[in-house]
């Protein structure tokens, strides 16, 4: 049975944070060399880029960014003191995730006198330089916008307000919508609800040939049950992204808006920020979208035209600075509205603190203190609520509602992800693990026992000779196609896709050993 | 020609591979066993952990074993 691992904290720790950009690390990793070029023209981009290497690179990379010479092999060797004649892979191991990024070419390209060596790009070293040294003429941190005393000017619990709102609004209604009784919720904007759909986390089931689908009558997937089992960061990025994918289906390169996304990355909340940077076309329709998703907030004017410039909120401020500072960021926003008394209280419904409200206890009853909506919709896809006061949900963890979450697509590793996440500090107090192991052991069971089948479609080979049964399984192993030999019946079962192969090899074997 | 003339001869059978736990297994012979002529879904027990079944009722074994599995299943009275 998988235990979390509590033996290295920090490890743990360490893919946490990665995984909350994954979505975007996969993005990125399919991307050529011209993307790279076309973003990091943008000094936010390698800025936000840099931050999600590793910190070896990020080290390498501070070190030669001053350098005008191309990084030999024997000076990186110096740098991580290794042995000078230790080999290149080990080297090249270290800096790949730069290479990745093309910031490095691989080092075995260009051998010279005195060793391997690559460039560091020059776009990225320029964008990089202006960003440390603060020049560079791209606004691409963002222009402030100067305004007037008729302004609207939001504070920033109204910003955050704003943003968890209408983020948790999306996620109810994709929760709603996946329940028998749902529970009355706004509808999106259509440009969320088409993206919805074609990212897959919501479908409408009831059109199966695909061709009259419509927005009003989507239901849920199983990819959107576990998008809402996952934390905000890796939300958010996941629709980033799927913003980013569907753009570039319509035949526009993405480049841009990613730099836009790492320009609100490295925006300050409260600020005001003027729309005259984001010059391009889709920029000012995905500032436009991004609305609709609470990443920004743009007042409107008293005309009634939206305003030209724009508030960032928690959402989009924290993209680039991952899950230790989001948190962070919400803790210090909660001590300050509680002195200066400016917040409402009321709408300051995620930070980190009220994030961990749920206790477990070894006989699978489930308190849980909140009164989110969308927390109580989540908890009921797998547990069965009992009881439901004005700050406390308690209920149990059973089989039969497990078991239908599992229908759902859920993992049993997605539901122990989200307990974990949720535990009550008073969970804190007994001896780790956090959850009890026979509740993570039955989760495991329970999901175990929706497959108790493996089915693979195999061809049969039934042979009479032990000498025709041997080379035949060497045959296929060569083919890697068997899938199970039982020599005591001297039967091969390989895949159906060598089975021609196989049929020719057999016939020939045949034919020698009869000649013989 | 019979396979006992002919030592090189090979019998070639297509069909779906089963692994599974030998207590499933046992459920699914036992199924099988129920069924009769053409219904019959398994071609070959072939051990513990294996069998070859008919590709056209794999869905209907599998249903038929979650049957099964759900009713060996003990579910409190919620009314206790």
């Amino acid at each position: 049975m998988v235990q979390p691992n509590f033996s290295n904290p920090r490890k743990a720790q360490a893919e946490l944070s990665s995984s909350s950009t994954a979505a975007l690390d996969a993005f990125l990793d399919t991307q050529h060399q011209s993307y790279y070029e076309e973003i990091y023209k943008s000094e936010a981009a390698c800025l936000c880029i840099l931050r999600q290497l590793p910190e070896i690179c990020r080290y390498i990379i501070l070190h030669f960014i001053w350098s005008h010479q191309p990084v030999k092999s024997s000076d990186l060797k110096a740098l991580l003191r290794m042995d000078q004649f230790s080999p290149l892979s080990q080297v090249a191991n270290d800096i790949q995730p730069a290479i990745k990024r093309k910031i490095f070419q691989p080092l075995e390209l260009q051998q010279g006198k005195r060793g391997h060596h690559t460039p560091m790009n020059d776009v990225f070293k320029r964008g990089l330089r202006n960003a440390l040294t603060g020049s560079g003429t791209s606004n691409s941190f963002g222009l402030p916008y100067p305004l007037s005393p008729t302004d609207e000017y939001p504070s920033e619990s109204q910003l955050i307000q704003f943003g968890d709102r209408t983020w948790e609004s999306i996620l109810k209604y994709m929760v709603s919508s996946g329940l028998d009784r749902g529970f009355p919720v706004a509808r999106p904007e259509t440009s969320v609800l088409r993206l919805l759909h074609s990212s897959g986390l919501m479908a409408d089931l009831s059109e199966s040939n695909g061709r009259q689908q419509s927005l009003d009558r989507m239901t849920i997937t199983s990819q959107g049950f576990q998008f809402l089992l996952e934390d905000r960061q890796t939300q958010l990025w996941q629709i980033l992204v799927f913003y980013l994918t569907s753009i570039e289906s319509r035949g526009i390169s993405s480049a841009p808006v990613l730099s836009l996304f790492f320009s609100l990355g490295c925006m300050q909340i409260t600020q005001s920020y003027s729309l005259s940077t984001f010059s391009n076309p889709t920029q000012l329709q995905a500032l436009d979208d991004l609305q609709s998703y609470g990443l920004i907030y743009r007042p409107a004017t008293p005309s009634g035209a939206k305003a030209d410039y724009f508030f960032p909120t928690h959402l989009s401020t924290s993209l680039c600075s991952g899950n230790s500072a989001l948190s962070a960021a919400l803790n210090t926003t909660e001590i300050d509205t509680s002195h200066g008394g400016t917040g409402t209280g009321v709408g300051m419904g995620s930070g980190e603190d009220d994030k961990k409200f749920l206790i477990l206890e070894t006989n699978y009853k489930i308190y849980a203190y909140t009164n989110n909506e969308l927390e109580i919709a989540i908890l009921n896809l797998f547990m069965d609520i009992k009881v439901q006061y004005r700050n406390l949900v308690v209920g149990k963890l059973d089989r039969a509602h497990v078991k239908a979450a599992m229908e759902k697509g859920i993992s049993a590793y997605q539901i122990i992800a989200y307990l974990q996440s949720h535990a009550h500090p008073q969970m804190y107090s007994s001896p780790p693990p956090i959850l009890h192991t026979t509740i993570v052991d039955q989760l495991h069971l329970w999901d175990k026992e929706r497959n108790r089948l493996r089915t693979e479609e195999s061809e049969m080979f039934e042979f009479f000779s032990k000498d025709l049964y041997e080379d035949t399984e060497a045959e296929a192993k060569r083919y890697d196609g068997l899938l199970l030999a039982v020599p005591k019946d001297k039967l091969l079962f390989v895949n159906p896709s060598v089975k021609d192969a196989i049929k020719d090899f057999v016939k020939g074997q045949q034919r020698q050993l009869r000649g013989m | 020609m019979s396979t006992y003339s002919d030592p090189y001869a090979v019998k070639l059978t297509s069909g779906v591979l089963i692994t599974c736990d030998s207590a499933a297994k046992q459920i699914l012979l036992h199924i099988d066993s129920q069924r009769d002529g053409p219904s019959k879904f398994i071609l070959r027990d072939i051990d513990e952990t294996h069998v070859l079944v008919k590709k056209e009722h794999i869905e209907i074994m599998k249903d038929l074993l979650q049957v099964e599995l759900e009713q060996n299943t003990y579910i409190r009275d919620p009314n206790i």
